[in-house]
């Protein structure tokens, strides 16, 4: 079976999860205490007849297996629902914060695998010396901060006492920057000006969602680039002695290409798996870090709709965030295929 | 093979009672390792003295409310619970807190500082660690209990209720533990968040992670061979779980219980930062953290010292598990 | 044979330093190997067989290291050790481990391991790993090493060497996988192949069809092996020579003859009596009794003494000497056998040992 088809089959395995995923999130959603339209209608004067024609026109006065059922038809037509509490449909909703959210978290694991991978590979290479333990007492330390405090702590650093970086809020690349013409901190955006010089990668909107990437990124990333730090140099040290090390040795290879090649890439594919398994952890750190730097993603929606009992936004954003793990997982099991040749696609993986 | 019969027979009468004497080993041992274990041992003495102090913690606040009949009569309890809104009005401005002792201003009888409402840090902040315990104990308590009647039924019995189990806990997985603590303790509380149902809650997400481990112990167990023959002998299935397979599976689940502590504390930390873990004025870390960030600017110290304080304690139980994982399993200890 | 030997190695010692203390692994071993010849290393796990071999190669992990003796391979001094003061230096000829890699491994030496599942890296092609080492130790373009890869797939009988170049090692069986790693020996043409029990993990029939391969093939290039075994049907089947080694020294080498017929020392015996021999008709086998003592502590005296047969005290104090025993044909016959010896052997009492006991140890011959 060839990638392709690998691909096909592992989408259509993923449906019966997906199915499940949505009876679990519709009934957590529909778990929630409060009354829907009693929220909505908030402050004022509740009338029997306006709660029961809002109820009717939501489908709220049916029961639960008729809404799910219903629920589900409006998903297939593309319909996630209607948010009460932002008055807009939950699909433009999760349509304007996902991307923030990917971003985020894609940085953070890219920051991640770019100075974990190195690290563990030094560290694996000089088992039992300084730099080893260095780089264990490193690991031990990510693994064991809370990735808020790690954000909080690089605010009062970075942004509060040497003033290098925004402390909150984002800057999205895919606006205009006259999006940002208004806001004050944000002047320098647009201006791609430097002492009369044009520098559009320094200067412009870029530049600014770098800057405001940075600390989320940091914060995000530590706990991920302990694990896979800590997996890459127990497997770079199990490849080291493997018996094909050994044979590359004895014809003659350079110990330079043998980190490099020979033991390398078999120690990648343990790296692949871990990235996979802990996206929903990096989703749910994104809850925290979009929270300490006030960036409005996919994270700082779900508390919104679950703050404000908007369960149909819940069930939305709690479903995305579903999706977006499988996707991930599906990705991770493809490219695991593409590098480990021993994994056959025929079989359930 | 016919002759291998007797021998087969003898297991079945012996291995329960095996099973009792390598745990018991198994533990004395355990700790004999430990000890030897640099790491492994200053584990033991950061999770020690964290236990010790949020029992000593208990005790105190027990004493005092059975002195004072009213927990707010005593002076710790304006040290921890202090000036809350709740209770008196508001003073809270930034200009009353202190700086820790070493900074300008500090005083040497608030070693680390004062709060926005006048109260002690260094008392809030050894408060915190009764929270702490209590959480990461009792969560990862329920965890454990449940995940291993989950995961024996499970993989003892196989078939559907296996299939049942495995799916739901995939698509469980899919959701962030975090997100489904959260719209939990929103259901169970009502609407009121407290501590007590982030921590239930964060024990119920957990049970699949030792509902995993026991599971593939069971099946790893099924298969053997004095287990068939204890089968075919009468044996009654829950009594052959209780004594051979929970027995056998002593040393991986003391760890992984121990790391998930680690965890546990990390995701209610996280839970009272936002809101839905302890609440004003339960001197708890995480919480700690939540009213300090209004203050990170004039004062960073609120910030630092509780972090400070989870980090180090996570990390004591993250190198006592690593260093019984390595007691306990040489095959990976490098 | 008139011709200089191409590999000669005396009285090598590489020790291991561990916590819990010296482990003398290879403790004084001597012997040589002749062009096209195919000599054996012979014994039981654990006996240094392996890390013999390893010094060869001088790719001793840590925390092994080579403290003593000489290995001269042609004219190239792979181990050598002069006196500084107190001290065993390296001499100034003694070939570096950047010369070590380049002028020896692979293209003058190069080995076979035991296990062929795990010999081949599995993320590669065993085409594109055969191609590697090729262009490493010939000098030879890609388009040539390619064709030479695919000739000597042919060679060592893979069927359909086209198209198998471009498979994964998963994609091929144990025994076939072995014939790929022969193969790749062969293809960088050295004139020296140490191979490490390379049939061990192979079932019989498999063992059989590459001990003949391995026969032909050596008659076709004339490449000399260093054949590293436990069995001696194997070394029957394929060496000229044989080295017997126990617990860390070699205790007789003669020729793959003399070595079966005019047995010199007890262990020697004691190995052939445990498997089964085609020229002979005995009632039944004889396992080795006991089990070989940790390098780290070796008995004093003759190191076979707590499981020989033939143990008496002397053996207990006095250690035996490694000499020529008698010629064969232009061949030494050297045994380290106190029974050769003038000291005392005849009168000396029998002792109690493992052997006489009926201890049964773990049946260590096959």
């Amino acid at each position: 079976m060839g990638i392709l088809r690998y691909t096909v089959y592992r989408l259509i395995q993923a449906v019966p999860v997906l199915f499940g995923l949505s009876v679990i999130t519709f009934l957590l959603a529909n778990s929630m205490p409060g009354d829907p339209v009693s929220i909505m209608l908030a402050e004022t004067e509740s009338d029997p007849e306006l709660v029961a024609a809002l109820e009717a026109q939501y489908g709220l006065d049916r029961p639960l297996h008729e809404r799910y059922v219903n629920y589900m038809i409006g998903l297939a037509q593309g319909d996630l629902g209607y948010s009460l509490y932002y008055n807009e449909p939950v699909l433009t909703k999760v349509a304007e914060r996902l991307p923030v959210t990917i971003m985020l978290v894609a940085s953070s694991f890219v920051f991640a695998i770019a100075t974990a991978i190195p690290l563990g590979v030094i560290a694996a290479k000089n088992r039992n010396q300084p730099s080893d333990h260095a780089s264990r007492i490193v690991a031990l330390i990510g693994v064991s901060t809370p990735s808020f405090w790690i954000g909080l702590m690089l605010i009062i650093i970075f942004a509060y006492q040497l003033g290098l970086l925004p402390s909150s809020g984002m800057v999205y690349p895919w606006h205009s920057p006259d999006d940002y013409r208004f806001i004050d901190s944000y002047l320098g955006i647009g201006s791609t000006q430097v002492g009369g010089i044009t520098l559009p990668w320094l200067e412009g909107l870029y530049y600014e969602t770098a800057r405001h990437l940075i600390l989320p990124t940091l914060a995000l990333g530590t706990l991920h680039m302990a694990t896979i730090m800590r997996i890459e140099r127990s497997s770079m040290i199990e490849s080291l002695h493997a018996d094909y090390v050994q044979l590359a040795r004895a014809y003659g290879v350079s110990e330079r290409k043998i980190m490099r090649k020979h033991a390398f890439r078999v120690s990648q594919l343990p790296i692949v798996t871990i990235i996979g398994l802990n996206l929903t952890t990096a989703l749910g750190g994104a809850v925290l870090i979009e929270e300490v730097f006030a960036i409005n993603g996919m994270g700082r929606l779900i508390i919104t709709a679950i703050q404000n009992l908007d369960y149909q936004l819940v069930l939305g954003t709690t479903l995305f965030f579903g999706v977006v793990f499988i996707i991930g997982v599906i990705i991770t099991d493809i490219s695991y295929a593409y590098i480990d040749p021993r994994v056959s696609y025929e079989e359930d993986s | 093979m016919a002759h291998a019969d007797p021998d087969t027979q003898a297991d079945v009468e012996q291995e329960p009672v095996d099973d009792e004497f390598e745990a018991k080993v198994g533990l004395s041992y355990t700790l004999a390792k430990v000890k030897q274990d640099t790491t492994a041992r200053l584990g033991m003495y950061i999770v020690g003295a964290v236990i010790f102090l949020a029992a000593f913690v208990t005790i105190d606040s027990n004493i005092s409310t059975l002195t004072f009949g009213r927990i707010d009569n005593f002076v710790f309890a304006e040290n921890v619970l202090g000036n809350h809104p709740e209770r008196h009005p508001p003073a809270a401005e930034a200009e009353t807190t202190l700086p820790p002792f070493f900074a300008d201003g500090g005083v040497l009888s608030h070693p680390l500082g004062t709060d926005i409402y006048g109260r002690d840090y260094f008392t809030r902040l050894i408060y915190g660690s009764q929270v702490s315990v209590t959480v990461g104990i009792v969560a990862t308590g329920i965890g454990l209990i449940g995940g291993t009647i989950v995961g024996a039924v499970s993989g003892y019995y196989g078939g559907w209720i296996d299939d049942v189990f495995m799916r739901t806990v995939e698509i469980l997985y899919s959701i962030p533990a975090l997100v489904l603590v959260i719209v939990f303790t929103v259901f169970v509380s009502g609407g009121r968040p407290d501590i007590q149902y982030a921590v239930i809650g964060v024990g119920i997400a957990f049970i699949p992670v030792f509902a995993r481990l026991i599971r593939s112990r069971v099946l790893s167990v099924r298969e053997m061979d004095y287990i068939e023959a204890a089968r075919a002998s009468g044996v009654r299935d829950r009594n052959i779980i209780l004594r051979h397979v929970i027995p056998n599976s002593f040393a991986p689940v003391l760890v992984l219980a121990t790391l998930q502590i680690g965890v546990t504390i990390l995701i209610v930390a996280g839970l009272s930062f936002l809101g839905y873990g302890a609440q004003p004025p339960t001197a708890d870390w995480g919480q700690m953290l939540s009213s300090a960030r209004g203050f990170m600017l004039p004062s960073p110290w609120l910030s630092i010292w509780p972090g400070l304080a989870i980090l180090v304690t996570i990390m004591g139980f993250n190198l006592l598990g690593d260093g019984l994982q390595d007691a306990l399993d040489p095959r990976i200890k490098d | 044979m008139t011709d200089e030997p191409i590999l000669t190695v005396e009285n090598l010692k590489t020790q291991f330093f561990t916590e819990q203390g010296v482990v003398r692994a290879v403790d004084g071993i001597s012997f040589d190997v002749y062009p096209g010849e195919i000599v054996g290393l012979v014994g039981e796990s654990g006996a240094g067989k392996s890390v013999a071999t390893s010094s060869v190669m001088r790719l001793v992990d840590n925390p092994g290291e080579i403290v003593g003796g000489e290995i001269t391979y042609k004219n190239k001094t792979l181990v050598g050790f002069e006196r500084a003061g107190d001290e065993l230096v390296p001499r100034d000829e003694m070939l570096t481990n950047e010369e070590m890699r380049t002028q020896v491994r692979g293209n003058e030496i190069a080995i076979i391991f035991q296990d062929p599942m795990e010999s081949l890296n599995p993320v590669y092609t065993i085409g594109h790993q055969l191609k590697e080492f090729i262009l490493l130790n010939r000098e030879l373009d890609k388009k040539a090493a390619r064709e030479e890869a695919i000739t000597m797939l042919r060679e060592v009988g893979i069927p359909e060497p086209e198209e198998r170049f471009d498979d994964y090692p998963h994609e091929f069986s144990g025994g076939m996988r072995q014939r790929v790693l022969i193969a790749m020996a062969l293809a960088c043409q050295p004139e020296l192949i140490i191979a490490d029990e390379p049939t061990t993990a192979l079932d019989v029939t498999v063992e059989g069809q590459i001990l003949e391969l391995v026969k032909e093939l050596q008659e076709e290039y004339g490449t000399s092996f260093l054949w590293v075994t436990h069995d001696m049907g194997v070394v029957a089947e394929i060496c000229d020579r044989v080295n017997v080694m126990y617990l860390g020294e070699i205790v007789e080498q003669a020729t793959v003859d003399e070595l079966f017929y005019e047995t010199q020392h007890p262990y020697t015996n004691a190995l052939l009596n445990s498997i089964p021999r085609p020229d002979q008709t005995i009632e039944e086998l004889v396992p080795i009794k006991g089990v070989m003592p940790e390098a780290i502590n070796p008995p004093s005296g003759c190191r076979f003494h707590t499981r020989c047969p033939d143990a008496r005290e002397v053996c207990t104090e006095i250690e035996p000497t490694y000499s020529e025993i008698t010629t064969y044909d232009g061949w030494p016959h050297n045994a380290s056998c106190l029974k050769h010896e003038d000291v005392g052997y005849d009168v000396s009492e029998p002792i109690e040992n493992e052997a006489r006991k009926g201890i049964e140890g773990t049946e260590v011959v096959q």
